[in-house]
């Protein structure tokens, strides 16, 4: 904490005594400025604490002042818990992270305070994840760059922190829980027949392979990766009725077995994770059966009944 | 969201779905002798009662020409009441019992139409084939003559023989 340095009149001409004056009371208001904020913290008054200090900050004797910014930072992480403000567009969030990384980067906080500077960053970077993960969870067509970018957020922040924090898994993670969230929209067949239908199943497989990348031989990815592929075929054939030309019916079949032959490459790589689990061995027994191989069908057809007979 | 598979696999019968189509066809696109040209046109289902359901479902009613559609189903070939006439008919089995079904129907205009390996060497006139994992059909169109069918020019165009 900086203390107030008083003037030697006698010492000086005027002009400098006067001088002195100006920069003394300007560096004291300047002081009380961070003392009163401190004191506002202590009071839990966030607004008022922000309202004492932050105009303040752009005055070169707090510009460079560490322990000033991770105060303006706490009330600012502060104020965003209480707004309850969400998005990238969260002012208090985005400052909050500013002030605090300002503060890390001078290299001049106590012990205590850089740890909960890192605390505190730690959480605003973990609150962007959580509002990812919530937006998948309520996703709707259009929300996926907004996530991509709270992802982004989450990542630089804890890397910022850490430089060798390990993203792999909630990466892989975020990118399954999009590819679930395309697929779950395709179920509902509000898109049925629509181009966003094509968008949301070319979503969920690159989301699904992207996460593949991160976690390769992960078995839900896998699974779902494969289901996803075999149920946008069948979806095509299930439009075929009788108004289906000749021609146009051997290009649904094209298409559909293009499907069914990618859906089989992870159905099978699953199906090496968990040689016994009856979901891929059916999902095995119904693709073969469906890429009109009965034979290679009726192998997994008998794995099912004696990994039921074992039961 | 947690760690487990949420999706569950379309349990359509794939198959079901492209025969149907193409029985529709076959009967829409061949030209049966006069004498059968007047009702109802009759497609059977023999043995696979989830091709039944799916013509009934999507092909029932439909008009062939002036005459309307009527789908029929059974489980086994000895269930085919032969005292009525059926303009197509598919067998899902094959073999001897393939053959049964192709003799009783020899001496009518029936289009007899099977899934087995050897299903033109045992009587059908047309049988579903599978080639590079699609489901395509080869025909017997010497028999298809013998009977007074004319194989539409559609019909004998995507035949693989």
């Amino acid at each position: 904490m900086k203390t107030m340095q008083m003037p030697l009149f006698t010492r000086f001409p005027l002009t400098f005594t006067i001088g002195f004056i100006v920069l003394s009371t300007w560096t004291a208001a300047a002081q009380s400025s961070l003392d009163r904020a401190e004191a506002f913290v202590r009071a839990g008054n966030w607004d008022a604490a922000h309202a004492a200090l932050a105009p303040e900050m752009e005055n070169a004797l707090y510009a460079m002042d560490a322990r000033a910014w991770f105060v303006l930072g706490f009330v600012q992480k502060e104020q965003f818990k209480a707004s309850g403000a969400f998005g990238l567009d969260a002012a208090e969030r985005n400052k909050a992270v500013g002030s605090l990384q300002r503060a890390l980067a001078m290299n001049a906080l106590s012990a205590s305070d850089e740890e909960t500077a890192r605390d505190a960053l730690d959480f605003l970077g973990r609150s962007f994840f959580r509002e990812a993960i919530e937006r998948v969870e309520g996703f709707t067509l259009g929300a996926e760059p907004e996530i991509l970018a709270l992802m982004g957020r989450y990542e630089s922040v804890l890397q910022a922190l850490d430089p060798a924090y390990n993203v792999t898994e909630q990466r892989a993670d975020l990118h399954r829980y999009l590819g679930q969230a395309h697929a779950r929209l395709l179920e509902t067949e509000r898109f049925a027949g629509t181009p966003e239908e094509q968008v949301l199943s070319d979503g969920a497989i690159a989301h699904y392979e992207t996460s593949l990348n991160f976690v390769p031989s992960h078995y839900p990815t896998l699974y779902n990766l494969a289901i996803t592929l075999y149920n946008h075929g069948v979806r095509q054939l299930k439009r075929i009725n009788h108004e289906t030309s000749m021609f146009e019916l051997m290009e649904i079949q094209d298409v559909c077995v293009g499907l069914f032959e990618q859906a089989l490459v992870p159905m099978q790589q699953a199906h090496q994770q968990r040689p016994d689990r009856l979901e891929t061995l059916k999902g095995l027994m119904t693709v073969h059966y469906a890429l009109s191989q009965p034979e290679a069908s009726d192998v997994y057809k008998r794995k099912i009944e004696a990994v039921l007979q074992k039961k | 969201m947690g760690q487990g598979t949420t999706s569950g696999l379309d349990e359509t019968d794939t198959r079901a779905v492209t025969k149907a189509n193409f029985l529709f066809h076959f009967a829409a696109s061949n030209e049966w002798p006069a004498s059968v040209k007047e009702g109802e046109f009759h497609l059977t289902v023999v043995g696979s009662e989830r091709l039944h359901a799916e013509l009934v479902d999507k092909y029932a009613m439909k008009m062939i020409g002036a005459q309307p559609l009527r789908i029929h189903g059974y489980e086994r070939p000895e269930e085919l009441p032969l005292d009525a006439f059926h303009h197509l008919v598919y067998c899902e089995v094959g073999g001897s019992e393939l053959k049964r079904v192709a003799l009783a129907l020899a001496e009518t205009p029936t289009v007899l139409v099977s899934d087995s390996p050897d299903g033109l060497e045992q009587g059908a006139v047309i049988n579903f084939v599978a080639t590079g994992n699609r489901i395509r059909y080869e025909i017997n169109t010497a028999d298809a003559v013998k009977k007074g069918v004319l194989i539409g020019n559609k019909i004998m165009a995507w035949a693989v023989k």
